[in-house]
């Protein structure tokens, strides 16, 4: 097992696909932190923005930040904001918090919401067809057997996957220190002044489990696809559809599900924020991916044993 | 030696072989000939566990599963990965079963360096199979099975190739199809002509008397 770990690690990294992926990975981490940055930003300006209405008017700002703002839908798709200073006071609290390295790793993940299963999805894909598109599955067939095979190749992928999320993480912080550093030397701003209080618990942990789940199961989604289709181009179209363009239309829908849980680990006070989410008990939603995830396995299983390994 | 018990085999309703015994006799060297698509190849897939069958396949007395890091197939298309150079080829498919050094060592006696530093997609059709016949000295199988090898090769690598199987089988099971009979003729001790839906044994004696090409057109053997 060990062997064959270092046997597809050595593919992984002759093929250029360990260094494709991990690039690809840190790209989207830059793109992540690029716009949590643009982010506090905005938030900044349309602070300061609001502030100097305030002043101009000469309305009470201190009483103004000590009180709640309200938002009053009209109807669904827009609202007032009452006391605006106020609101936009927090929103800057928490942008300015998202920029801190408490909430990097927080923000590495909840990027990892968007980037993660296009990038597991296509890794898996392009996994399980390595062998498929170039009949090299003779060999690792005859030598280790048909199951040793899926499962040594399977698992092995997704080690290396995560890998590239592991190599990721100290990139995450560099990148965002240094997004910190250009924003707090271009704008004069006392960021102590700006106190945010986190409405969830942070528990890094239960964001590792999350994205780990993340990772394992839109690999095993896009394993499964190459798997079946045999690496055809329609498979790389369909997953493209799905993942990019079709967004949650039920509520047990895969990211709908992931959805729910995200909502109870991150706060989402960076770049990224969850428009649209269905409520789903979450012991359903589990239960559902569970099953998603063990007939995808069942699938792939059914395939090595119907399937001549003789491509 | 590697034993087929009532071994048989079909796709769908179209037999390609009727259950049949048969015994490739180890430490020496076995032909099997036949037409194309008679069901050659598939009878190695069978060999290498690729594809179901029905009967048993032994490799002295074992299933393969127990002897599976003991068995090598140089296919005919010889299979590597085109993105991959000859010797990273070897790295990966060697299973890290050698050092960096010996691979180049044992490499550099089928292909030169600058070949070998060369992708395999710029490879022509006979330098893939010297790359598997490097590989083959690396893994060192105990059952060693070669569909169609002496196709694409030089007359050189023939020479060398035919020396290399006579010093191999010494400590190999070693089966072999092809259709260049003068490459076989010289090398092969044991001779298995696929007829109809079976495998005829060709006798010591009946061979003695007829060339390699004149069994394989030889419509008295019986099937």
């Amino acid at each position: 097992m060990i062997r064959q770990l270092k046997v597809d690690f050595c593919y992984a990294w002759y093929s250029k696909l360990f260094i494709g992926m991990l690039s690809f990975f840190i790209l989207t981490t830059l793109l992540t932190f690029f716009m949590s940055d643009q982010n506090v930003r905005y938030e900044y300006n349309s602070y300061i923005h609001q502030l100097e209405y305030y002043q101009q008017t000469g309305a009470d700002i201190e009483e103004a930040l000590n009180t709640e703002y309200e938002i009053i839908e009209d109807n669904g798709n827009s609202g007032t904001i009452k006391n605006p200073l106020s609101f936009h006071y927090e929103e800057l609290s928490a942008s300015l918090y998202s920029i801190t390295s408490d909430y990097a790793f927080s923000q590495l993940c909840e990027g990892g919401l968007v980037f993660f299963p296009i990038l597991a999805s296509f890794f898996g894909l392009i996994w399980a067809t390595a062998d498929i598109k170039h009949k090299t599955l003779r060999y690792r067939v005859m030598r280790l057997g048909k199951y040793a095979n899926l499962w040594s190749r399977q698992i092995n992928g997704f080690i290396i996957l995560l890998s590239f999320f592991i190599l990721t993480i100290p990139f995450a912080f560099v990148i965002q220190s240094s997004f910190r550093n250009q924003f707090l030397t271009e704008i004069d701003i006392d960021v102590s002044t700006y106190i945010y209080a986190s409405k969830i618990a942070v528990n890094y942990a239960k964001q590792l489990l999350f994205v780990i789940a993340i990772l394992l199961f839109y690999y095993e989604f896009g394993y499964t696809f190459g798997n079946l289709l045999k690496g055809n181009p329609v498979s790389i179209i369909v997953l493209c559809i799905y993942l990019l363009f079709i967004p949650p239309f039920f509520s047990y829908d895969i990211a709908n599900i992931f959805n729910n849980f995200a909502n109870t680990i991150f706060e989402f006070v960076g770049s990224f924020s969850l428009t649209t989410v269905l409520d789903v008990p979450l012991i359903s939603g589990a239960l559902v991916l569970f099953g998603i995830f063990f007939a995808m396995l069942l699938c792939n299983i059914m395939i090595t044993k119907k399937r001549s390994s003789y491509i | 030696m590697i034993e087929l018990i009532q071994y048989q085999k079909q796709y769908g309703k179209k037999v390609i072989y009727h259950p049949i015994d048969l015994v490739i006799p180890e430490h020496s060297i076995s032909f099997l000939m036949g037409k194309n698509g008679c069901g050659k190849t598939t009878l190695l897939k069978c060999i290498a566990g690729l594809e179901s069958y029905r009967g048993e396949i032994l490799f002295n007395g074992k299933p393969l599963s127990t002897v599976r890091e003991e068995c090598f197939v140089v296919w005919d298309d010889s299979p590597c990965y085109p993105n991959l150079t000859g010797l990273q080829n070897l790295y990966v498919l060697c299973e890290k079963r050698s050092s960096k050094a010996k691979i180049q060592q044992v490499a550099e006696k089928y292909l030169e360096y600058a070949v070998l530093k060369r992708k395999v997609k710029s490879y022509s059709y006979g330098q893939r199979k010297k790359l598997m016949l490097a590989l083959v000295d690396l893994l060192e199988p105990t059952y060693l099975v070669m569909d169609e090898i002496s196709n694409g090769l030089d007359i050189d690598m023939m020479d060398e190739l035919a020396n290399h199987l006579m010093e191999l089988k010494s400590r190999c099971t070693i089966l072999l199809t092809g259709h260049q009979f003068s490459f076989y003729e010289k090398i092969a001790e044991h001779i298995f002509l696929k007829k109809s839906e079976t495998v005829v044994y060709i006798s010591p004696e009946k061979r003695a008397t007829k060339s390699l090409e004149e069994l394989y057109h030889d419509k008295t053997i019986e099937s």
